[in-house]
């Protein structure tokens, strides 16, 4: 019975999932498909024509959403890990305030915080450059990061870094070798969603940006809203399949990363060479 | 070879005094023992001195010179924690490694001395495995081997073999004493279980609730115990009934006894001990010997293979006998109960405990 439901469960979600998957992919497969007809009429790639054409703004937005959304992920992470350590390990006064303060972007609509930024960005010129944009990406991210690391410090405590001062690291040594090393998967996870947060970021970057700085997502959203389902569609797929490879490549690099600080000794001593 | 110091050291917790106005000195090449119970202060002490902990007061010399000021990571003082704390993410080889490769030292030269260190702790065949593959015995191996590497001023062993069983534990405790003979690195082993101390280090000390109560030589410690507490701490004991004190006799349940030797240090407020083993039973009307025994029923008996102990009710009061091998008394039995008067203990009592931390303060 309980494995019956839970199979039902599974296939429910699944098809969530893939069903509309697979009418975006169709979509920008075909050549057109007027409404109530059941079959497309031929299939084409006329949309990723247009947006892999030599002088399309697609390309050129594309390239500016990866930066934009990497070096946002760099700095929520850079701001999320040591914040997230420090609810995780050390006792302060006030601390159960800042751990539900640093969850207000999840509480708090993004339009009321865009909105409360947006006088102060341009006071600062920050409004219409991609500083602004990425500076803004931040805060919707800054909620996951600080639970995912809060949760995993809680879990990992001090103790291996401790060991690692006894053992001659100074402060950057530890983070580097120990301190990195044991929460990558707590930065593949975080970096992963809040690296997705940015990169479908619609609203943040339209106000603050205010259409001077083109991402990808200011691209898509029209063909969306005028019905052009084509071209949406083409948009979508061409979104999700980069957004997957940067996911891809960024959890590549940290694997790497990882594996390198087994230690030299751990490439001499290769599990091989201890059978041999 | 270093030698270590701390001065009227405190460390405070959530407004409690986890370590009190501690004093301890050790000296080049010594290794020593903090005894305690659980809670007493002991892994504080260890953090305190290697750095990771900061003491409210107090100070810290090494070779001479105040540490206070230096970082963990420039102290020179290695902990090996008991639960080992190895790097999961490195090779057994790796954590070895790990000390050296801060210091800069070339690939070469690392590689060389992980060979050598993997060969001294036996764990050749092991180098490149990950920490989740070996047993805790080879864990704890590694934990020191990794220790010892950077070749440690002072190495702190943090109750290094409470997780391994009694065969282990005894291997384990030969191995190290080696080691600190052969390398005379300055040694602090932190403890809660007597044998360790007693089997391993040239001076005990016993903390309780933060407070170090004495430090001595083993026998010191086991022969003339300053408070029934530590004596208590290194095994069952007695605590003799008092009847009366006069200026030269102390008349007790157990018979009376001269102030001489020993004894002399007995004042009012003293206590006397007396260990199980250094009470004898004999037959009733036994009349060997001169000194006239005091009769007793044994009213328990536990048969341990090596010792057999005995509970031996004198008067309505219970009091603890062991014999070597199997005794032969059985329950019910009536005996004679002697005691050598040379194994008798005196000890202050409680008061006069406070007294003596007062002392230490002025030190
Ligand atoms: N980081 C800390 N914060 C607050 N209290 C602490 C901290 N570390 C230790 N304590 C407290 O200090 C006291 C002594 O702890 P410590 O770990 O030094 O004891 P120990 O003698 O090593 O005990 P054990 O034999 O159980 O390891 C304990 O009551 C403990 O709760
Ligand atoms: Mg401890």
């Amino acid at each position: 019975m309980k494995r019956g439901l839970s199979r039902i469960l599974l296939i429910t979600l699944s098809l969530s999932f893939i069903l509309p998957m697979m009418m975006v992919l169709i979509w920008s497969a075909t050549v057109s498909w007027p409404f109530p007809e059941i079959f497309p009429r031929g299939f084409g790639l006329r949309g990723f024509q247009e947006i892999f054409r030599p002088g399309s703004p697609a390309l050129y937005s594309l390239l500016t959403s990866i930066r934009i959304s990497i070096i946002a992920t760099l700095l929520t992470l850079g701001i999320t890990l040591p914040g997230g350590k420090a609810l995780g390990i050390y006792e302060f006064p006030g601390k159960s305030f800042i751990k539900i303060f640093v969850l207000a972007p999840l509480i708090i609509s993004p339009v009321a915080i865009g909105m409360g930024v947006h006088g102060t960005f341009i006071r600062m010129g920050l409004t219409n450059t991609e500083l602004g944009v990425v500076l803004i990406h931040i805060v919707p991210g800054i909620p996951y990061g600080i639970r995912i690391f809060t949760n995993i410090f809680e879990l990992v405590g001090e103790d291996l870094e401790e060991q690692g001062k006894v053992l001659g690291a100074g402060s950057v040594q530890t983070f580097m070798h120990i301190t990195l090393p044991t929460v990558i998967p707590g930065i593949i996870s975080a970096g992963s969603m809040i690296f997705i947060i940015s990169f479908s970021q619609y609203f943040l970057t339209f106000l603050i940006g205010g259409g001077s700085v083109q991402t990808f997502p200011l691209l898509m959203v029209p063909y969306i809203q005028s019905g052009d389902r084509l071209m949406a569609a083409s948009y979508s797929v061409v979104f999700i399949i980069v957004a997957l490879m940067v996911l891809l490549a960024i959890e590549k690099t940290l694997r790497l990363y990882y594996r390198k600080q087994s230690g030299i000794a751990g490439v001499f001593y290769s599990r091989k060479k201890v059978r041999s | 070879m270093t030698e270590v110091k701390l001065q009227n050291i405190s460390k405070i917790y959530n407004g409690e005094e986890t370590v009190k106005n501690l004093n301890l000195k050790v000296n080049k090449g010594e290794m020593i023992s903090l005894l305690g119970p659980s809670g007493s202060g002991k892994t504080t002490t260890l953090k305190i001195i290697a750095g990771l902990v900061e003491a409210e007061k107090g100070r810290i010399f090494i070779d001479g010179k105040s540490v206070d000021h230096v970082p963990t990571q420039k102290r020179g003082a290695v902990i090996v924690f008991q639960d080992h704390r190895l790097f999961p993410h490195m090779t057994v080889g790796g954590n070895i490694e790990f000390g050296l490769r801060m210091q800069r030292v070339p690939k070469e030269i690392r590689r060389k001395k992980v060979q050598e260190m993997l060969k001294f702790v036996g764990l050749e065949a092991h180098g490149g495995k990950f920490p989740g593959e070996i047993s805790g015995g080879q864990k704890q191996r590694v934990a020191i081997a990794r220790g010892l590497i950077v070749s440690p001023k002072v190495l702190l062993l943090d109750e290094p073999f409470s997780s391994l069983d009694q065969r282990l534990k005894e291997e384990m405790r030969s191995f190290i004493v080696d080691i600190q003979r052969t390398l005379k690195i300055t040694t602090i082993l932190v403890s809660h279980d007597k044998e360790d101390a007693l089997v391993t280090s040239s001076k005990i000390g016993v903390m309780f609730d933060g407070e170090l109560i004495q430090y001595g030589t083993p026998e010191e410690l086991y022969e003339s115990p300053k408070s029934l507490e530590v004596a208590r701490f290194f095994g069952e004991i007695n605590e003799v009934p008092l009847i009366k004190t006069e200026e030269d006799v102390i008349h007790t349940v157990l018979g009376a006894f001269r102030k001489k030797g020993t004894l002399q240090g007995f004042e009012k407020g003293s206590k006397l001990l007396l260990r199980p083993e250094a009470v004898t039973l004999s037959k009733e009307g036994n009349d060997y010997s001169s000194d006239p025994g005091i009769p007793g029923k044994i009213t328990n008996r536990i048969y341990a293979g090596e010792k057999t102990y005995y509970e031996v009710e004198v008067e309505g009061l219970r009091i603890k006998a062991s014999v070597l091998g199997r005794g032969i008394w059985q329950v019910e039995d009536s005996v004679e109960i002697r005691t050598l008067e040379a194994s008798l203990i005196v000890c202050r009592g409680k008061e006069a405990d406070n007294t003596m931390g007062a002392h230490n303060e002025k030190e």
